[in-house]
């Protein structure tokens, strides 16, 4: 039977994201030629992650590029102990389970791990046993529980607990019936067909005292090393010092931007912070509380080159997780439909659906890929003069930041270069995918690399923030199965939705009365669900606009002299100072289109949003009639009501009050925007 | 975060060193990180005390490096953080363990009527300073608190221009503040109230797991404790003829006084203690059957922690076969990993025990606490008592007999085997069940089942005597669902009788309420006949009216 072994080219992005063909054929090359084609970039980037903008200040990429050579002659020792097994370089393959993956990359991954000495964690899919026969693999105890046994327990160097991934923090998992297959079925344990659900916490930890509990539960079952992955979430560093406490040996912290099989696309590019932003300031408090001695640290998401492992671990870590770009090194093309079983690629399709992977030349690329970053890290050790990589740990003194601003360089303890902005913006068209308004499905996707404002342009400063997620302290909420209450009160009437529909025609009029929204228009059967029988003012985004009794709509298109997030926050706030917040109710509308979007309105101080550009898109469409038209609005609302509660679940909210004007639940990526709005900068 | 434990003695005095061994048995909940004590104790003239780096005034406890405990004869702008200001409550903190307060204070054989009391493990500010320990108070209102609140920043907004204080930063000091708010505006049962469920002010309520103990201090004082409305935390009572006591956990109870009779509230559930009366939403439950005298020859947990035992067992139970455990208090994991022989256990077992269990006969004369039985996947465990929150979580085979309650989410992903319980269940009863059957029996305690009943439920079936209320079990908003149909009938895209069909289709159950058919009843009565056999109960399954709750198909 032929077996897929080649590489396909990678697919082309209207909006230009991380994951382009540069870096692409960066990984590509290190796996054919099992030498990186760099060490260190020639410059810091004006735009893109912390990463791209620090610098080794004392080094000069070319001379480092040249050492690339004879790199494998040098003594320096980029290695490192992980639980009594030496390990060749400081890699952890990542926790990308089988059912995710489709089996032959599972093994692959596995070999190449072992072979090459690094290890690799086999996700929570139950354990393969081809992949079993492999020794560098860490195992792992997840929220459903899957193919849990003995057996599975005993196997591998470590246990590694999952909390949370960075492409959707606290969002639970559903691998619908039809794929689970039979083989899937046996080692997930479950019966075939059936629907496998990963609640999003794990039912018995709520906080960090019952972490603890959990981590010394398995060290009594299994005598392992105890490993805890989390996502990071807005509080990773209260998170990580409950870790540490918790007595668990390490923590795989794993940042926005990282890939994953499927997830919400409101999600995955609204929540948590990026890795560069969490690992500093882990690694900080960890210091302060006495906690970093004997802690393993390994962080994740967007790291593909040696120079992205040396920066992370000067910024504090110890270890990095390779995901993404394990799989980029087989063959990904980055086509984003991990979700749909259809891969083309081979990785991630539904079983038997099509030539299964060759494991020998699979292995073997990611062999070379993780020889290349080998030696890229030598090449840099050697250039900083140090003999083995515990020197370079927490060294943010040798790194120096260029293009961002001091709230952010102060953040991660890093001097700032060059002053510049971290935002950047670009105009793009926002898409509407079918099944929201057709199916009234909340869009899925399949892998990461989308931060807007940091790996891909914002459109507004709204994009800039960060959406809070709970790991741990708290748990998160399903919203599809439990009570998130998102019902909004005005002079005393109840609307279902904090959403307002724009009363463009009569379909989305009488879809917002059908699911029980304020429609900001006339024509409604009820008159309370018509803004136009409310008594209301409507006033341009400003920074003066006085708080008073009632209804205030601040709506983006009478144009205006600031910002429509900067005039919600401030009026917010300004009620509140004068004590009359609570007679008030604050609508915000304006030109943005995801529940992820409201959310943070909301957060900022707003009671009501109004998302005008999703309904324009909506409106600009052509329907067969008028019960289809108005079927999309239905579904176009309750789609955005479902996003903005899988991020209110997300935080562990069930109450949409305790959003509004609760600012702490946001950080800025940026520090001019952070200050204009009141939020605290990530890693605060 | 942490292990509360709260005290109302009706007329005696307890010395502070019974509360701190209840504190003890809780020391997997706590950290050195932080621990503190507040009792009822009047005085003449308000108590002011206060952190600061400097010693101020003649009265005052140096801590350790430059931190000095300070008693103020007067209220001072100092240079530091006053934590109690109360002519009724008096409070101790420390950054340390329980006994460390004792030690630092010197209060060895100081008593009162009420008590609270709090062993730290801290999520959300630094553990280096006593500023973050607990108890918290606001004027007379002293708190001790269990959880992280996912409110904290719309709590801290509401009371930022109303309290008009500096404020540490930690969530559970809005609690004291919210609480003495409330208490003022609205009396103490509807503050409590207005926390838990509250409409009344927009962004006074509570969010995320919380679990409470107060003292209200004043000539009549309150005592009082609550728990979220989702159980996220864990909270038991124990109640004798003068004393009311919580705890975070029901070994803590145990430790203050063996004979009480110890239950668990349910979600959202409060209790308080004003002069001799006790009130409240909460239901008693305190189920047991005789139980057999502990064997001589067993091993006595009294001499192990509560985390050392669990290996101890297991080399026991593969060397004999037979292993039986007298004096269990709050001992965890034990049993976990069994895979044959019997295991009896005498006491409260502690938090999840029976993991991973896949063979043998486990027997366990008295409670188990929380997450009992997650992952079994085979053997027999029998508890003669009642389990925690999320008993048999992910089981995928074996039996599990409860002769009384089970907490919340109970059988939560159950995804094979049986578990039968004798008395009823909390909320979320099944949730993500994936198959198995469980049965609830409300014989030894005929209580209404909690709500959200198979939440998220994909295989498997329930069975609860008598017929639940279908909200209980429906997701479905039917006033939603009702103007929905009415928007439908308006534009003319509907019939009225599509209100039914609407109404089936959007739920996700099958519900029946019958009796039980002959077929149903032969493939329940082996698991009943040795429910009645193990804790010999005499319960039949004909002619009574079921809930029986299926996925559709």
């Amino acid at each position: 039977m032929r077996l897929w072994n080649i590489y396909l080219k990678p697919a082309v992005h209207r909006v230009p994201e991380f994951w382009s063909h540069e870096k692409i054929e960066y990984i590509r090359r290190s796996s054919q030629e099992g030498v990186p084609p760099y060490a260190l970039e020639e410059a810091p980037s004006k735009i893109g992650r912390l990463l791209d903008r620090l610098v080794f200040k004392d080094l000069r990429p070319r001379e480092v590029n040249e050492l690339l050579k004879k790199a494998n002659g040098l003594d320096v020792d980029v290695g490192l102990d992980f639980f009594g097994t030496r390990l060749s370089a400081p890699i952890y393959v990542g926790d990308m389970s089988f059912g995710a993956l489709s089996g032959n990359p599972n093994i692959a991954i596995a070999k190449a791990s072992t072979e090459e000495g690094v290890v690799a964690g086999i996700g929570e899919g139950g354990l393969h046993p081809e992949v079993a026969k492999y020794r560098n693999i860490v195992v792992q105890w997840a929220s459903a529980r899957f193919g849990m046994d003995m057996n599975l327990l005993r196997a591998g160097l470590a246990v590694n607990i999952k909390i949370g991934q960075g492409a959707k923090p606290g969002i639970g998992g559903h691998l619908p019936g039809k794929k689970v297959t039979k083989i899937i079925a046996e080692l997930r344990k479950i019966p075939e067909g059936s629907e496998a659900l990963s609640p999003a916490p794990h039912h018995d930890i709520y906080s960090i005292e019952d972490l603890a509990q959990r981590v010394k539960a398995l060290r009594d079952l299994t005598g392992k090393p105890i490993l805890v992955k989390v996502a990071a979430v807005n509080k990773i560093m209260y998170v990580a010092v409950g870790v540490a406490r918790s007595t668990a040996e390490g923590i795989i912290i794993d940042g926005a931007g990282a890939g994953t099989g499927a997830t919400p696309i409101s999600v995955r590019n609204h929540l948590g912070i990026p890795i560069d932003y969490a690992i500093p300031v882990v690694d900080k408090w960890l210091r302060e509380n006495g906690a970093r001695s004997n802690f393993l640290v390994i962080g994740g998401g967007m790291l593909y080159s040696a120079s992205d492992i040396a920066k992370l671990i000067a910024l504090g870590a110890d270890m990095a997780n390779i995901g993404t770009a394990a799989l980029l090194s087989f063959g990904c093309i980055m086509c984003h439909s991990c979700h749909t079983g259809g891969c083309p690629t081979s990785l991630t399709n539904m079983i038997g659906a099509r030539p299964d992977l060759d494991i020998e030349w699979a292995s073997a690329m990611l062999r070379r890929y993780l020889r290349a970053l080998r030696l890229g890290l030598k090449a840099i050790l050697y250039s900083l003069g140090m003999d083995s990589l515990k020197e370079l740990a927490g060294r943010r003194d040798l790194l120096g930041l260029y293009y961002a601003d001091e709230a952010v360089a102060s953040t991660i303890g890093v001097d700032l270069m060059a002053e510049g902005e971290i935002a950047y913006f670009q105009e793009y068209a926002p898409t509407m995918p079918r099944e929201v308004y057709e199916e009234g499905k909340v869009p899925i996707i399949g892998m990461g690399g989308v931060v807007p404002g940091y790996t891909y342009p914002a459109r507004r400063p709204l994009d800039l923030l960060r959406i809070e997620a709970a790991q741990v302290t708290h748990p998160s909420v399903d919203p599809y199965r439990e009570e998130v209450d998102v019902r909004v009160y005005v002079n005393g009437f109840t609307y279902d939705t904090p959403i307002v529909v724009p009363g463009i025609e009569r379909a989305a009029v009488m879809a917002g009365y059908a699911l029980g929204a304020l429609v900001d228009g006339a024509g409604c059967p009820e008159p309370e669900y018509c803004l136009s029988t409310l008594p209301h003012v409507r006033v341009p985004p400003s920074r003066d606009i006085e708080p008073r009794e009632g209804i205030v709509v601040i709506d983006e298109r009478l144009k205006g002299d600031a910002w429509l997030e900067e005039a919600v926050a401030l009026l917010d706030e300004k009620a509140r100072q004068a004590g009359i917040r609570e007679k008030m109710t604050i609508i915000a509308a304006g030109r943005f289109s995801s529940g992820a979007d409201v959310y943070k309105l909301a957060a900022l101080g707003a009671d009501l949003v109004e998302p005008r550009e999703a309904f324009e898109l909506l409106a600009s469409k052509q329907a067969h009639s008028y019960a289809a038209k108005r079927r999309w609005y239905e579904n176009l609302i309750s789609v955005l009501t479902k996003e903005l509660k899988l991020a209110m679940g997300a935080g562990g909210i069930t109450d949409y009050y305790h959003m509004v004007g609760n600012k702490d639940l946001l950080r800025s990526l940026d520090g001019r925007i952070a200050a204009r709005l009141n939020v605290p900068v990530a890693g605060n | 975060m942490c292990g509360i434990v709260g005290l109302y003695a009706l007329r005696q005095k307890v010395p502070v060193e019974v509360v701190v061994k209840a504190l003890d048995v809780m020391k997997e909940r706590g950290t050195p990180h932080g621990a503190g004590l507040a009792l009822y104790n009047p005085s003449d003239k308000p108590r002011i005390k206060a952190f600061t780096r400097q010693p101020v005034g003649n009265r005052y406890v140096k801590l350790y490096n430059d931190l000095y405990d300070v008693e103020l004869s007067e209220l001072i702008d100092i240079d530091g953080y006053i934590y109690l200001n109360s002519k009724w409550i008096d409070v101790y903190k420390v950054v340390g363990w329980p006994a460390d307060i004792i030690k630092t204070y010197g209060i060895s054989g100081l008593s009162s009527n009420i008590w609270l009391g709090h062993t730290r493990y801290p999520t959300n500010s630094p553990g280096r300073l006593p500023y973050y320990s607990h108890p918290f108070t606001a004027g007379d209102v002293a708190i001790v608190h269990n959880g992280d609140l996912s409110s904290y920043g719309s709590n801290i907004n509401f009371i930022r221009y109303r309290a008009h204080v500096k404020f540490t930063g930690n969530d559970s000091e809005a609690i004291a503040y919210l609480l003495s708010f409330l208490v003022r505006e609205l009396g103490v049962k509807e503050a409590v109230e207005e926390l838990m469920y509250g409409r009344r002010y927009r962004w006074a309520r509570l969010d995320g797991p919380y679990a409470v103990s107060f003292i209200i201090g004043g000539p009549k004082p309150v005592f009082g404790a609550f728990v979220d409305p989702q159980h996220f935390r864990p909270l038991y009572v124990g109640m004798t003829d003068s004393m009311l006591i919580v705890a975070s956990e029901a070994a803590a109870i145990k430790a203050i006084e063996p004979r009480a009779a110890v239950w668990a509230l349910r979600s959202g559930e409060y209790i308080i203690a004003e002069g001799d009366e006790v009130h409240g939403n909460f239901k008693k439950r305190y189920v047991y059957p005789e139980l057999p005298q502990p064997p001589e020859d067993a091993i006595d947990a009294s001499q192990y922690d509560a985390v050392s035992l669990a290996p101890v067992v297991r080399a026991e139970l593969q060397k004999r076969g037979e292993v039986k455990v007298v004096n269990v208090l709050g001992h965890r994991y034990l049993g976990n990993g069994m895979s044959s022989g019997t295991l009896k256990v005498w006491g409260v077992v502690g938090n999840a025990s029976a993991n991973v269990m896949s063979g043998g006969v486990y027997f366990v004369y008295g409670d188990v606490q929380d997450d009992f039985g997650d992952a079994m996947n085979g053997g027999l465990a029998a508890i003669f008592g009642n389990a925690g929150d999320a008993v048999g979580q992910a089981k995928r085979g074996g039996e599990i007999y409860v002769y009384g309650d089970v907490g919340s989410r109970a059988a939560i992903q159950h995804r094979g085997g049986v578990m039968v319980v004798g008395g009823s269940a909390g909320k979320y009863l099944g949730e993500y069940m994936g198959g198995g059957t469980v049965v609830v029996l409300r014989a030894t305690n005929n209580e209404e089942v909690g709500n959200m009943i198979g939440r998220g439920m994909v295989g498997g079936e329930i069975y609860i005597r008598g017929e639940v209320p279908m909200d209980y079990i429906s997701p479905v908003d039917k006033r939603a669902l009702e103007r929905y149909a009415k928007s439908l009938l308006i534009d003319g895209l509907a019939g009225v009788e599509d209100y039914t069909k609407l109404l089936d289709g959007a739920e996700p159950l099958a519900v029946e309420q019958r009796e039980l058919t002959e077929e149903e009843i032969a493939k329940l009565s082996p698991y009943i006949t040795k429910f009645n056999n193990i804790f010999n109960l005499n319960i039949k399954i004909s002619r009574d009216i079921f809930t029986i709750i299926r996925p559709k198909k």
